[in-house]
């Protein structure tokens, strides 16, 4: 395929390092000569060298075809420039690096839609979601995020004084968002239908909106839901604005240092329900002032890497439970992922890889992508493209004949992801997150992406 | 400091009123009977010259020169403008009431333009009607702002008519959100005239008659506190009237912008307003404090429906900073005192006609406090401190701070002044005088209770009193810096 990226950065170059790796065409278009020398000789691109918000270098560019068109500066505007440009210029699929959130609020304009972008994407946010995803799920068990945290998919153990013990699923009047996608009841797992009878001790696969899911917990396992989980993140950095987002729930109480006064004033205007410090987080008196040593995670976010490496052991050492930190630079990488244990730092998230993980799954042309395998192979779940020539395109949910036992969890249309109902309808191109039997692959296919 | 601009906004003000002493000779040649006529309509009449002539003298002085109005020039204009009010508002209570010392007419003046309510005077009755109008008239300017009223006709003010609106005004030229500051100064205006029509006629209806529910009109909307009987509301005994008043007070120590809002259907700004939520609650609460208080007293047996109105009106009309009695609460339990107290200090809401430290400010004093309780064992951790939707900067935060500490220093220092003039007088007296006149409320405790007057003070007191309530009802800036040096010369 022919892929064109717009700006070599640590996340540009990374993404252009493994597309090209996996033997596609690529075309990298950088400003800055120097840059633009460094990755001619590095990796096997084409390197165009100027602005990708100028018409005539996005024309080169994309002159002899492009799949897709990967706008990867660091600069909301001149991704929006140049996405718009590749639209008009003839580019087939068109992705565009946001930072700002307020593009991705369409209330007022549908920004996507009027730049002709086809796909957002915000490392700082998937960051964020990397590392939201073990703080939001305590169980911290077969929990996978599908479309950027939007839906998210959780594992509940039915507890005896649950309210909806006893009862069939069909009479539980479940909001329509979320699906139950799996069940297990000693040694026996299947994939529930409407009369699944839910018993004690069952252990339930339950996908939708985290604030529905957090509903439905309160009715299955009311336990644990009142634990408070004490967050600390160190740094204000996008990474943490995005984070403090995500963990909006009252449960989280969520602190985050900062040294810049004026930043943590914004913030702190920005987001009431969390606690803001202004101070060094690399100064021990001051973590010790704010009791690490209590706290359940301690996320470190700075753009700095070897700050953030460094208070991690510290809050480590202090005695935080659970210790995750943000690399930016890849040089560090594979020797912390080897030191991983030794500094107790659990969870390592570098931006760059989870926008690559991101941009590949994306662009691959493979019929489905494996999300999750249940641990004795019984049910895995499954992201499947619908293909142009897939009898279920362009038809509503109840009119398609599902196997048995495939229930669908989520629908993404474009960048906008949703909990199917039975009006909704299935468009070739979109992608449908599928959780089924090993055995009904084939038919799902067949239905889905025949070939 | 650029003069001409100056005695050219002074030469509109006494312009303004001399305009209101035509209409008060008016009145007096119509209403006023037998011998009274002659006097009161002479009175007015020298008034209204003497006023036109010094406009026109300040209009001669001011008439060269260019019209840029900047910060300085506009607090000397707010702030001369209601000295130099308040003094020719005095001609007429001096020339027409026979045995009136020109200060006693002075305090009368500024108690009205300020919408104080503060009165020398004992036998209401015998005042000529025009007088009356005039005493009701000058609240009714006071209570909007003698600037604000030409603020919204002179468009040559430009951005100057923003420092004017905002230093008379308690509320900020920002929250009018229109683009021209006139545009929004005349939307308070027609609302002040609707208001006015509104509440004239519901008086009517309560059973006044037209010239009462006029003079009523005038001095509840601009929460002033006159009445024409000298037993103030508690004449009438009409308790329909009694909550009819307290309705309008309580408009009136509303924010005029949040009238505005809601007649607008702007409901979510009221919603967010902290200050419209926390000044109502407060009203509710004294009101049933005090009703309590009235039903367990030994010696008055209250059912509850009279005791509820009356503690709703006393409450109302003291923390709206009118005035008004329907009870002498002088003689209440003297817990009801302290709550009285509380209510004049914290007074109506900003953007309103009422006075008092303003409910806005109390509320971000507390919270300052208590945030700073917290910094003193966790100094690094930052809040925002949000009141009615939006967050204070520090800036702002301390601009309120310190408004509280000038007006408990002038509270104090003042209260020693009045000590020292006034040997007689008891403390509660002596503390309540200072708190009735620098808030704009009027009747205060014990010497100067609601059924007493301040005519018995010594004139020094009573000069100081009156400077006192021209200093509140401005907020203190506008004329503290008359006496800073340097406003008057060159930098």
């Amino acid at each position: 395929m022919k892929v064109v990226i717009v700006g070599a950065g640590e996340v540009g170059r990374h993404l252009s390092h493994v597309l090209s790796d996996a033997n596609h065409d690529v075309t990298v278009v950088e400003k800055d000569p120097d840059r633009a020398a460094v990755i001619d000789e590095e990796h096997n691109v084409r390197v165009i060298h100027g602005s990708g918000s100028v018409a005539a270098t996005v024309k080169k560019a994309i002159a002899d075809g492009c799949d897709h068109f990967i706008a990867m500066t660091s600069q909301d505007e001149i991704n929006l420039i140049a996405c718009s440009l590749a639209r008009v210029l003839g580019a087939k699929n068109v992705i565009s690096r946001i930072h700002d959130q307020t593009f991705t609020d369409t209330s007022h304009v549908n920004y996507p839609l009027h730049f002709g972008i086809d796909m957002m994407l915000n490392p700082e946010g998937l960051s964020a979601l990397e590392l939201a995803k073990s703080i939001r799920n305590p169980a911290r068990i077969a929990v996978e995020n599908f479309a950027r945290g939007e839906i998210e998919a959780q594992r509940i153990t039915v507890d005896k004084r649950a309210r909806f013990r006893g009862k069939a699923l069909k009479e539980l009047k479940l909001p329509s968002q979320i699906k139950f996608g799996f069940y297990q009841r000693g040694e026996q797992q299947d994939i529930p239908s409407a009369d699944t009878v839910l018993q004690e001790g069952d252990v339930v696969i339950v996908f939708g909106p985290p604030s529905e899911l957090y509903k439905l917990r309160m009715n299955l396992d009311p336990h644990s839901t009142g634990e408070e989980v004490r967050v600390v993140i160190f740094g204000g950095s996008e990474t943490a604005v995005a984070l403090v987002r995500l963990l909006n729930n009252p449960r989280f109480k969520v602190r985050v240092i900062e040294q810049d006064e004026d930043k943590c004033r914004r913030l702190a205007e920005r987001f009431p329900q969390a606690t803001f410090i202004n101070g060094d987080g690399t100064s021990l008196r001051l973590l010790e002032e704010e009791q690490i040593g209590n706290t359940d995670y301690f996320v470190a976010s700075t753009s700095d890497d070897e700050r953030n490496v460094m208070t991690s052991i510290q809050a480590a050492k202090l005695g935080a439970r659970h210790v995750q930190t943000v690399i930016n630079k890849s040089d560090y990488e594979e020797i912390l992922l080897n030191l991983r244990s030794a500094l107790e730092i659990e969870t390592l998230v570098s931006p760059r890889i989870v926008t690559a993980n991101e941009v590949m799954r994306y662009i691959s042309s493979a019929a489905y992508v494996d999300l999750f395998r249940f641990p004795n192979q019984s049910a895995r779940i499954l992201e499947i493209q619908v293909s142009l020539d897939s009898p279920c395109a362009g038809r509503k949910l109840k009119e398609i004949n599902w196997p048995k036992h495939a229930v669908l969890v989520a629908l993404l249309h474009k960048f906008q992801a949703k909990v199917p109902g039975a009006e909704d309808t299935i468009l070739a191109g979109d992608r449908v997150v599928v959780i089924t039997r090993e055995e009904n692959l084939k038919d799902l296919l067949q239905l889905l992406h025949p070939q | 400091m650029n003069y001409a601009i100056l005695f050219k906004l002074q030469s509109v003000i006494l312009g303004a009123m001399a305009t209101a002493f035509a209409a008060c000779f008016g009145m007096a040649l119509l209403y006023d009977n037998g011998q009274s006529t002659y006097l009161s309509a002479q009175g007015f009449a020298i008034s209204f010259l003497v006023a036109a002539s010094l406009s026109l003298g300040c209009f001669i002085l001011g008439k060269t020169g260019d019209n840029t109005l900047f910060r300085k020039e506009a607090l000397a204009t707010v702030g001369c403008g209601w000295i130099v009010a308040s003094l020719t508002g005095a001609l007429p209570y001096f020339l027409i009431l026979p045995d009136i010392s020109f200060n006693e007419a002075f305090f009368e003046s500024a108690s009205g333009l300020t919408t104080t309510g503060a009165s020398v005077l004992s036998n209401l009755e015998a005042l000529p009607r025009s007088l009356h109008f005039w005493r009701g008239l000058s609240q009714w300017m006071g209570g909007l702002g003698v600037v604000v009223f030409f603020v919204a006709v002179l468009s040559f003010l430009g951005a100057g008519a923003k420092v004017l609106f905002s230093r008379e005004s308690s509320a900020q030229a920002a929250d009018l959100n229109t683009s021209r500051v006139q545009s929004g100064v005349l939307k308070l205006v027609k609302l002040y005239l609707a208001l006015s029509v509104v509440c004239t006629v519901v008086y009517w209806l309560c059973g006044l008659s037209w010239f009462e529910s006029v003079i009523h009109m005038f001095t509840t909307l601009s929460t002033g506190g006159f009445s024409t009987r000298s037993g103030s509301i508690a004449d009438f005994s009409n308790p329909a009237l009694e909550w009819c008043i307290i309705l309008f007070m309580a408009l009136g120590g509303t924010s005029f912008l949040l009238i505005l809002d809601a007649l607008g259907r702007k409901w979510k700004s009221i919603a967010t307003s902290t200050e419209f939520k926390a000044y109502y609650l407060l009203l509710a609460g004294f009101s049933v404090a005090i009703t309590v208080f009235l039903m367990i007293d030994p010696n008055r047996e209250l059912a509850l429906p009279d005791a509820l109105r009356t503690a709703a009106f006393q409450v109302v009309s003291i923390m709206t900073t009118t005035g008004f009695a329907t009870a002498d609460f002088d003689v209440w339990l003297p817990v009801t005192h302290i709550l009285l107290l509380a209510a004049m200090f914290i007074g109506g809401c900003s953007g309103s006609t009422a006075g008092g430290t303003k409910v806005i400010r109390f509320i971000v004093a507390l919270k300052v406090s208590a945030q700073q309780v917290e910094k003193a064992y966790r100094s690094r951790v930052v809040r925002p401190l949000k009141v009615n939707g939006k967050s204070l900067s520090l800036g702002e935060q301390e601009t309120i701070m310190v408004y509280i500490v000038i007006l408990t220093l002038i509270i104090f220092s003042g209260t020693l002044l009045i000590s020292f003039l006034e040997p007689a007088m008891s403390f509660e007296g002596t503390v309540s005088s200072m708190a009735a006149c620098i808030f704009n409320i009027g009747p205060g405790f014990a010497e100067i209770g609601p059924t007493r007057n301040f005519a018995g003070l010594h004139a020094y007191t009573q000069l100081f009193l009156s400077i006192l309530m021209i200093m509140g009802r401005l907020e203190l800036f506008a004329l503290l810096v008359l006496f800073s040096p340097s406003l008057w010369k060159r930098f």
